[in-house]
């Protein structure tokens, strides 16, 4: 018999976007499927071990720490810039990429050596605490997308954004001048969802991290 | 846009109202706590809604929590207000303590205010139960309060309840070798579960404290660790087996389960820590343990254990069996002396009545 902890589907909130078929795909390959039909943002996988919910990207840690899913999958730099704290159960073998510090690369005015560093970015938690670690003081413009443009059309003279080919960067005259960190997609939990269901979830992290086929 | 009574529909974070329906919950549960906490000989305690912050870390020797609202008085002194209800307490009632007739039990219900982010719909308790006792060590001050704590729950009727039993003494055992900064970081990180950021060598001790499940379980598994820990931590090993199993005896219809990586959210948390959880809830509704080291801090050898529960968080998660019972509404429009008297009658048969 089932006990109360595990009466239920664990409830898993995923991101809309380039992770999802990613995620689809390494669930499908250990035998659970969905399909989110009519475009419901909720399913549920019909072996009922899993609810699942589509979320967008920058909002899944918000229903995770308030428990309205109890796990997420999402990467290192939305759950870092969220601010809140999960329990992280695995890694994920897909959606790797980097935060990466870029710059023009014959820029119009060369930046002075003894100014303040200007970045733009829509990451404005990690590159605060990345640079302050580095013992850099760093003024901040929070953008919400096509990040490339401030260097380009002269708002900063640097950017912090997420980099996978380059291709982007390229296009605009831009450089890679660092890489900051490298970005994993991990599976997270609610505290306290874990520690409650942590035998249900226990076992679907075996599941993830099962070799595809066994 | 121009916004119309900007301040009159603005709602504060960091504190809230309870009102109407949720008022005479909060009351019902409230009044619920009280009862049983009369009925162990605690008595009620009231702390003071603000107190001098820069005392803390000088004669506390803890710091105030950084969600703390602070401000200055007019004598340019800094002050917080309440955040946490144990802190405010024991700095209250130290200098009472060295001529006390101990055991001192005492039990509270008060809010507290911490910071939030205006855009955020907080996860923030601001209304906190509990119960300390003071002058009982060892295994009969843990027993009362993990027992009371137990039968809390059970009295409240709340749905699955489980507790988890940690050792905060089985960690200060065996990083006790640490300077303090990595000791607080490795605690950090065991009760993060994060054991991978460990050294490698505290990766293996590290691998006790991911163990979670029930008397039974544990005692198997920590048969194999006998011979790899110190004989001071074999014996806050055996400590918790021996509170956890009695615990489950005592009050079997709580679910208990030993969990490592319970390890107490403050630096004074000392022995035995522990946490309540319930499905539903975002974060545990009840948490204590042992702080001997607290009191330690202002000079007193006393020993001290106590848990707080999340009154609002547990309000809203009663089974909906919880009934309050309705009104009486009397029929009978007739004078207000008429009523009344028709009123006090039902009221003597322990009826609700609104006149």
């Amino acid at each position: 018999m089932k006990s109360a902890a595990e009466a239920h589907p664990l409830t898993l909130a995923l991101p809309k976007g380039r992770l999802e078929q990613d995620v689809q795909a390494h669930l499908a390959a250990r035998g659970i499927t969905f399909s989110f039909e009519n475009r419901k943002l909720v399913a549920y996988d019909p072996s009922g071990l899993l609810k699942i919910m589509l979320v967008k990207n920058a909002d899944l840690p918000v229903y995770v720490h308030h428990g309205i899913a109890g796990l997420g999958i999402c990467g290192d730099d939305v759950i870092y810039e969220s601010g809140y704290e999960f329990f992280t159960l695995a890694d994920l073998p897909f959606g790797s990429t980097k935060m990466c510090l870029a710059g023009a690369k014959t820029p119009d005015v060369q930046p002075r050596e003894d100014s303040v560093m200007r970045v733009a970015t829509k990451f404005t938690r990690f590159t605060r605490d990345y640079f302050h670690n580095q013992g850099v003081a760093v003024e901040m413009i929070k953008l919400n997308g096509s990040v490339e443009l401030a260097p380009v059309l002269g708002l900063t003279p640097y950017i912090v954004d997420l980099v996978e080919t380059g291709s982007t960067l390229k296009a605009n005259n831009l450089e890679v001048l660092q890489v900051l960190q490298e970005i994993s997609v991990r599976l997270i939990a609610n505290p306290a969802y874990y520690k409650y269901h942590y035998r249900q979830v226990d076992a679907f992290v075996r599941l993830l991290n099962q070799e595809e086929g066994t | 846009m121009n916004t119309r009574n900007p301040g009159l529909l603005s709602l504060t974070a960091g504190s809230e109202g309870i009102v109407l329906q949720d008022g005479e919950l909060h009351r019902f549960l409230v009044s619920k706590l009280d009862t049983l906490f009369h009925s162990w000989g605690y008595t009620p305690v009231h702390t003071p809604m603000a107190d001098y912050a820069d005392d803390y870390a000088e004669t506390v020797g803890v710091s105030v929590p950084p969600y703390t609202y602070r401000f200055v008085d007019r004598e340019g002194q800094i002050l917080s207000l309440r955040s946490d209800i144990t802190l405010f307490l024991v700095k209250q009632i130290h200098h009472l303590l060295k001529s006390a007739v101990l055991p001192l039990r005492m039990c509270y219900s008060d809010s507290i205010v911490r910071y939030q982010d205006a855009i955020d719909i907080g996860k923030n308790e601001f209304f906190q139960s509990g119960a300390e006792l003071l002058g009982v060590s060892g295994r009969d001050g843990d027993l009362e309060i993990l027992v009371l704590l137990a039968r809390v729950l059970e009295s409240l009727d709340l749905p699955n309840p489980v507790i988890h039993v940690g050792s905060r003494e089985l960690f200060d055992q065996l990083w006790s070798d640490k300077n303090q900064h990595d000791k607080e970081e490795a605690r950090k990180a065991l009760s993060m579960r994060e054991f991978r950021t460990l050294s490698k060598e505290d990766q293996q001790t590290a691998r006790l404290f991911s163990f979670i499940g029930n008397t039974a379980e544990f005692r198997n598994y920590a048969t194999s660790w006998s011979s790899h820990i110190s004989k001071q931590a074999q014996v806050a090993l055996d400590e918790l087996i021996d509170r956890a199993a009695t615990l489950e005896s005592l009050v079997p219809v709580i679910e208990v389960r030993i969990d490592l990586s319970e390890l107490g959210s403050q630096g004074y948390h000392s022995g035995i820590v522990f946490s309540a959880y319930l499905p539903g809830a975002d974060s545990s509704i009840a948490s204590g343990g042992r702080y001997d080291r607290l009191l330690k801090n202002l000079e007193l050898e006393v020993p001290a254990i106590g848990f707080s529960l999340m009154t609002s968080k547990v309000a809203s998660l009663l089974s909906p069996s919880t009934q309050l019972g309705d009104y009486h509404e009397l029929a009978n429009r007739e004078n207000f002396e008429k009523r009344y008297h028709q009123a006090e009658a039902l009221r003597a048969q322990g009826k609700k009545v609104r006149l």
